[in-house]
């Protein structure tokens, strides 16, 4: 029962955080439109769960991204939760401290390894069925991805900090307990 | 060590999973689970767009009373001019069907038009599409031609679902229209995207003339794609002389931003 009841949880929450993110992509002008929104609540998901259960919450909310894009199936999904399992190693051997740019460098890498995958993905393809693709645009997009998603994620990290959500709410406070004590910090 | 080669297995692991899930697909074993899924996201998304369009909507302004009474007299004027090209154009065609009459000419097919909403639009770098609330069940199949306003085509559907379909725009980079100038050499072309909101138009003989503000119509040369649909206006020429064709820089007719609702053209 618990099982089942944590599984609609996990979907609910995937389901509502994938139409989040189309909202962002349909509301906000260019060039805010590029923040990855399902990335950010991945990373601060990864960040203070410190769980592996992310990166099959990757997967399947890439899987529900993969229904609304027209790059080959699997694409998107397969650089997505590749560069998850890699930001999951990052955090758990090279990053030992819980500050705001740690995770924003986290972002960072993560986000290079994820578009870099994804972009190999599509020069594969396009020698496969001939396509072609508008390089300059393409950069232009995930440039401003990686610099406006970064942005975000740390100032939710400098956020997180100045709330001290570990004082004022107890149930926010067990987690990081949980977590083995850590907080952001400066 | 140990750490290192889990990680090795976490990786392998991920990569097998992933290439089954993408075979799965292929194959359609996970139609049912994504069409689910898709129902649901979908109902979100749509709730989302329509509110992307009135925000946006809103977000047009005008800087002081006399750029918006210049605005005004511009869309007058255009009216009366459109009016004017309306009735000329209902005359053409009377004149045109009882020519088609006399000399018994038999239509090769018709199309007929099945409205759509928009319901989402691309959320990836590489495509400029949108998501309709159509689909295979409706008769829609992958290229047919997308209309706005009974003429105007936006679009071609680039991938069917069941009650779904996306729609790739003429400004998407993969977009490739057949197209043709209104001029005097009914200069033939193939109209490209991939540069911003503007589209290109190729392949454009290099020894006919063509002038800023012509019209761009479909050629009709492509199956499923009539001629006459229009496209939009050349708004600059590109031609060297050690080239074979020329090229022209073409602004499309609607901006694909904002819309709403759009007809599917399919053969009936």
């Amino acid at each position: 029962m618990r099982l089942i009841l944590l599984l609609v949880g996990y979907t609910t929450l995937l389901l509502a955080i994938t139409i989040f993110h189309l909202g962002a992509r349909y509301i906000l002008p260019a060039p805010w439109d590029q923040i990855n929104v399902i990335f950010i609540f991945l990373l601060f998901f990864l960040f203070i769960r410190q769980s592996g259960s992310v990166i099959w919450m990757t997967f399947f909310s890439h899987m529900l991204i993969e229904l609304y894009t027209t790059t080959p199936y699997g694409i998107v999904l397969y650089s997505s939760t590749l560069a998850m399992v890699a930001m999951h190693w990052f955090m758990i051997r090279v990053i030992t401290n819980r500050t705001w740019y740690s995770v924003t460098l986290l972002s960072i890498i993560g986000l290079l390894l994820y578009r870099s995958l994804y972009t190999l993905g599509i020069i594969i393809t396009s020698f496969a069925t001939g396509q072609v693709y508008n390089w300059r645009a393409l950069a232009s997009d995930l440039g401003w991805e990686l610099c406006l998603t970064s942005l975000v994620v740390a100032g939710i990290a400098v956020l997180l900090h100045l709330i001290q959500v570990r004082a004022f709410h107890p149930f926010i406070g067990k987690i990081y307990e949980r977590s083995r004590g850590t907080t952001f910090r400066y | 060590m140990p750490k290192d080669r889990s990680q090795l297995r976490l990786i392998i692991g991920v990569s097998v999973i992933t290439g089954l899930v993408v075979i799965a697909h292929l194959i359609g074993w996970l139609t049912p689970i994504e069409r689910l899924f898709r129902s649901i996201t979908n109902k979100g998304s749509q709730a989302v767009y329509t509110l992307s369009i009135q925000v946006h909507d809103a977000s047009e302004t005008f800087d002081s009373v006399g750029e918006l009474q210049a605005a005004y007299q511009t869309t007058k004027e255009a009216l009366l001019d459109t009016q004017v090209d309306a009735t000329r154009l209902q005359l053409l065609e009377d004149e045109n069907q009882e020519l088609k009459a006399r000399l018994g000419y038999m239509m090769s097919s018709t199309y007929q038009t099945i409205g759509a909403q928009v319901i989402g639009k691309n959320i990836e770098p590489l495509a400029n599409t949108i998501v309709i609330d159509r689909g295979a069940a409706d008769g829609i199949a992958v290229g047919n031609p997308v209309i706005v306003d009974d003429g105007i085509i936006v679009g071609k559907v680039s991938r069917v679902e069941e009650h779904t379909a996306i729609i790739r725009l003429l400004t998407d980079s993969q977009s490739r229209v057949g197209a043709t100038i209104v001029n005097r050499d009914k200069s033939l072309g193939i109209i490209e995207g991939g540069y911003a909101i503007s589209v290109r138009m190729t392949l454009i003989p290099q020894n006919e003339i063509i002038n800023l503000g012509d019209a761009i119509i479909t050629s009709g040369l492509e199956s499923g794609t009539p001629r006459g649909l229009y496209i939009g206006t050349i708004t600059s020429v590109q031609k060297e002389t050690y080239q074979s064709f020329q090229e022209a820089i073409v602004q499309p007719a609607i901006d694909s931003n904002k819309l709403h609702t759009v007809g599917v053209l399919i053969t009936s």
